[in-house]
């Protein structure tokens, strides 16, 4: 009986004292973390050498297990929406979806030294921008999110450069398209007509991110003015391109113009090759009176997920800074040509390229924050402008259908 | 069947409108039992609720061979002889005759069809379709009530059983009302008792840890979504996640399923330990532990074998299932991600704003399953009949090369969808390469809008899915055909039957018959056909006059399945309404499906197939 209970009292031991060596070889070290990270097409690969220059650098010995995936900037927030709890430790996004993320309580919020990084270190539209009420809400690693006119340099004649009325008769001449999405991308172009007669749509957000009000001048005279130099482009009719693909230069009816941004510039220069044309946005003229097309400037911001470790959402903090700081923002613009937020590094002449300097020379109005439905109405507006007649009062009650579902934008 | 010598409670049913190959039946009910009095064919069914008489009605000694025949027999004699039988008899006859009658009025009805033209005769048929439909729904919703009576007379019967269990049964069938298997136990069964103490168990320690907390919850899913905590030496606010929607709802689910097993296997062990005190009763002994295992792989494996089907398809069919159409009376939405911010329940709203009278969102749901069911419709028999036609061409006789043909059709299946898909849809786009040869070659002047005008575009899908369906329809339909016995083309040939004849009256009902449920199948599945409209033109052209749902703008050829896609991946996603209309196109599907399985005729004359 001894025997049997010596036996049993020694295989409980051995139990317990295997279970305690797992344990401990379980246990990691206090500053190891497993993080996910979302980052956008093309800098996958940087972003993970970053992240192991930060392990390798950092003066905490924090270390980061990163698991770094592709989720394009403009569906972060959506993606994140849909899996709230199994969305990215740190995820880059593009500036539109700032107001939905905070709605959401996707992003944690930022620590003094955070929010004193980015002050110092950000241009002020990169600050203001990553701004919702009254706290800076996510860290800027771009500003260049703005877009200008490729062109072919065999379609288009130089001297028709700037003008849109030239550019859109070359078009006619050569047989060729013009390309600009004005229907189906949320008005983000459509709106450069807008703002180059003068008219705006400002929006405000409380510290939740819920709209609480808005000032919109579309619905006006100007606004009138607007949609007439947007129907000049609708008026090439089959040869107007409802798309923002710079595939259109190679296309069975090749485009002449695409109006695109920065991240086209690759694949714009491998079709066309030295015949690719990248010039500001054109003027057009309405009853004599000409306006500059303007384009929003937007960002792309990295934000961090709220956490429920104080250590790890700390050192995220760390990482964020680190990954939007001035080295990292070079190292993109290097890599993969976007345009920085840092405000030595757009000061210094060595970071710009052929399509910066061309966004540089556009006319420019900063991308605000808009409801998410604001884009959606903004394509019902401009859908129906394409096949409505160009008389005042039509578009003046296209306008003024618009304005009317504005209220509905303010939850 | 219980002798009563006071009212027969006779009652005479003429089965009217009966489809039966047995031509002669009357269908009476006695003392609550339906009964068959059929005419002399041979009826197999032994249930003692069907029985065999003859059209005579009055039992004779040769009705009463069978068992139920007996009772029907005893039954017709325990009857008082003189007024009670004459009564019975006189009714009988009255119905009989009645049924005489109708059969003559159908007689007389089918030489008036046989008078018509062909135009008539579809007329007429459509007719009576037409005529037919109150009437079945008028028998699915009587079905309904019928079943929702049901189990509200088994849950009374059971009640009623556990009372009479309680009082009658041992004293350790009553300890079994409270401590699950204790009568197993005492009868010897430790087996089957253990096996429900277990259950109580799981069941008590379950909804102590977790399932009280989820069930609480269920009515409100969820009260706190965050608690923030600043840590001031780190200047961090961390965020703790309280409750979560999404997960209130689902374990609240699973807790109501498993209080619905507890208390199916609760009624179970009471009724084991009341069977158990009756053979005990009755000096029999009960099962055996080992019996009962021995069982499982016996006389009761079936039950082992579905065991494990059954639970899957419970877990990963049923519950998914109740999950999402109880998302469709809530606001789950982008705002309301159930994690971040908490959503909750709403009621009817959701199917209010979908289906308001006038609204938007109304008239383009009404739009779009109009259209969607003249997609499915034309793409289920554009392909069927085109993919029927080019399997004829190929196994007719003197075609050559005839793999070669084959080969270059299924060439279409090897390649996937989704690059063929979007290959063709490039190639018809304004700018695309088709529009640019005609121009070129001077057939057109400018673009034919192939996407962008909304008919042009509804017709370009169509015809595309002829091209990317008729492969399958051939290589299907192909095996039918080789099927169908020679000799009758033979003996049509000889009658003089041409080629189109031989089509209308041979091959064409007879592949009908066979590819029926396909048919009905190939439909549902085009009612769902994502990719084709999705890769083609992506819903397209947007609709601007409908506005937007979820951030996303439906278009001309937007099917509801497309739809559904679209407003759960738009730049709102809103759940909610993507259940709804996922919980419409159930229901649209469910009812069409009834309606054409009940009029097909592989469902309705089955034994005409042999």
């Amino acid at each position: 009986m001894k025997r049997k209970l010596l036996s049993l009292a020694l295989c409980l031991v051995l139990i317990a004292a295997t279970f305690c060596v797992l344990a401990a070889c379980d246990k990691k070290d206090e500053t190891d973390y497993e993080i996910t990270v979302w980052v956008g097409e093309g800098t996958k690969t940087l972003t993970e050498q970053q992240i192991a220059a930060f392990n390798e650098t950092n003066e905490w010995g924090v270390k980061f297990n990163a698991t770094v995936e592709i989720v394009s900037e403009s569906k972060a927030v959506g993606d994140a929406v849909s899996k709230p709890a199994d969305s990215a430790d740190l995820f880059c996004f593009a500036q539109d979806q700032l107001a939905r993320a905070v709605q959401s309580n996707l992003l944690a919020g930022l620590n003094t030294a955070s929010v004193e990084f980015i002050s110092q270190n950000s241009d002020a539209d990169a600050v203001e921008a990553a701004t919702v009420g009254n706290s800076v809400r996510a860290f800027p690693m771009t500003a260049d999110n703005g877009y200008f006119m490729y062109y072919d340099k065999t379609k288009i004649k130089q001297s028709s450069i700037g003008d849109l009325d030239s550019i859109i008769a070359d078009c006619r001449a050569e047989g060729v398209n013009f390309s600009m999405n004005l229907t189906s991308d949320g008005g983000w172009y459509a709106a450069s007509f807008f703002y180059a007669t003068g008219c705006h749509s400002n929006w405000d957000t409380d510290e939740n991110g819920a709209f609480v009000d808005y000032d919109d001048t579309f619905d006006s005279d100007a606004g009138i003015i607007a949609l007439k130099g947007m129907k000049k482009i609708f008026g090439l009719g089959d040869n107007y391109v409802e798309k923002d693909k710079v595939s259109d230069f190679n296309a069975g009816t090749p485009s002449g113009v695409v109006i695109s941004g920065i991240w086209d510039y690759e694949a714009a220069k491998k079709i066309l090759g030295d015949n690719l044309g990248i010039a500001p946005l054109p003027s057009f003229t309405v009853d004599g009176q000409s306006y500059q097309l303007t384009s929003f400037l937007g960002h792309k911001f990295m934000g961090v997920k709220p956490q429920s470790d104080a250590h790890k959402a700390y050192y995220l903090q760390k990482l964020a800074m680190y990954l939007t700081g001035k080295e990292c923002q070079k190292q993109r613009f290097e890599e993969v040509g976007w345009g920085p937020s840092n405000k030595e590094l757009k000061a210094d002449e060595t970071v710009t390229s052929e399509a910066l300097k061309a966004l540089e020379a556009t006319k420019k109005v900063n991308q605000g924050q808009y409801p998410t439905n604001w884009w959606a109405k903004m394509d019902v507006m401009t859908q129906s402008a394409r096949t409505s007649s160009d008389l005042d009062n039509v578009l003046k009650g296209l306008l003024q259908t618009y304005s009317a579902t504005l209220p509905d934008l303010i939850k | 069947m219980e002798k009563k010598q006071t009212s027969p409670l006779v009652k005479v049913v003429l089965r009217d409108g009966s489809e039966s190959v047995n031509e002669q039946v009357l269908l009476f009910e006695i003392e609550g039992n339906s009964y068959c009095a059929s005419a002399p064919r041979t009826h197999t069914d032994n249930n003692a609720r069907e029985i065999i008489l003859c059209h005579r009605v009055k039992p004779s000694a040769d009705d009463a061979e069978t068992e139920v025949g007996k009772q029907v027999v005893s039954y017709w004699e325990q009857l008082p002889r003189g007024e009670e039988q004459d009564r019975v008899f006189d009714e009988f006859c009255r119905l009989y005759e009645l049924r005489q009658q109708e059969k003559q009025r159908r007689e007389m009805q089918a030489a008036e069809y046989l008078k018509l033209g062909k135009w008539q005769r579809f007329v007429y048929r459509l007719k009576q379709f037409f005529r037919a439909v109150p009437a079945w729904f008028a028998s699915f919703f009587k079905k309904i009530g019928k079943f929702f009576k049901n189990v509200g007379l088994k849950i009374a019967d059971n009640a009623v059983d556990l009372f009479n269990t309680f009082k009658n049964g041992s004293w350790s069938t009553r300890v079994s009302f409270l401590v699950m298997g204790f009568g197993n136990f005492v009868h010897g069964q430790w087996l089957r008792g253990a096996l429900f103490l277990l259950m109580q168990g799981a069941f008590i320690v379950y909804m102590v840890l977790s399932g009280a907390h989820w069930l609480s919850l269920f009515g409100s899913l969820g009260e706190v979504a965050t608690k923030e905590v600043y840590d001031s030496v780190l200047d961090i606010t961390t965020t703790e996640h309280i409750d979560n929607s999404f997960k209130i709802l689902l374990y609240g689910i699973i807790t109501i399923f498993f209080i619905f097993a507890f208390a199916y296997t609760w009624r179970l062990n009471v009724k084991q330990c009341r069977i158990c005190d009756e053979i005990t009763r009755s000096g029999k002994k009960v099962k055996s532990a080992k019996e009962d295992l021995k069982s499982v792989i016996d006389d009761q494996f079936h039950k082992t074998l579905l065991s494990l089907p059954v639970f899957g398809i419970v877990m990963f069919t049923i519950l998914p299932i109740i999950f999402m159409i109880l998302v469709a009376f809530t606001n789950y939405d982008y705002q309301h991600d159930g994690y971040n911010n908490l959503f909750t329940w709403v009621g009817l709203q959701n199917f209010n704003t979908m289906l308001s009278f006038g609204s938007g969102l109304s008239v383009a749901f009404g739009e779009i399953l109009a259209w969607t069911l003249i997609w499915a419709f034309f793409a289920t028999f554009s392909n069927y009949f085109l993919g029927m036609f080019v399997a004829m061409m190929i196994n007719k006789k003197g075609i050559k090369i005839k793999k070669f043909w084959r080969t270059i059709l299924v060439m279409t299946i090897a390649i996937p969808q989704f690059i063929s898909l979007l290959y063709v849809s490039n190639l018809f786009a304004d700018n695309g390469i088709v529009n640019a040869y005609l121009i070129k070659w001077g057939i057109v002047s400018s673009p034919i809008h192939f996407w962008t005008d909304g008919t042009l575009a509804k017709i370009m899908v169509l015809v595309i899915n002829i091209w990317v369906g008729i492969p399958y329809l051939m290589l299907i339909t192909t095996g039918i055909l080789m099927n169908i016995p020679e000799d009758l083309y033979e003996s049509s040939r000889i009658d003089g039957a041409n080629g189109f004849q031989q089509f209308a009256k041979i091959t064409l009902p007879y592949m009908l018959f066979v590819t029926g449920p396909y048919l009905l199948n190939s439909f549902i599945s085009n009612i769902n056909n994502f990719n084709v409209i999705y890769l083609l033109s992506g819903g397209g052209p947007a609709r601007a006059d409908w506005g937007d749902m979820g951030g996303y703008i439906a278009g001309d050829t937007t099917i509801l399945i497309t739809w559904l896609f679209g407003i759960t991946t738009g730049a709102e996603a809103n759940y909610k309404m993507a259940s709804v209309i996922g919980i419409l196109i159930f229901i649209v599907v469910s009812v069409l499906s009834l309606i054409v399985f009940t009029v097909m005729p592989s469902n309705r004359r089955e034994d005409d197939y042999s």
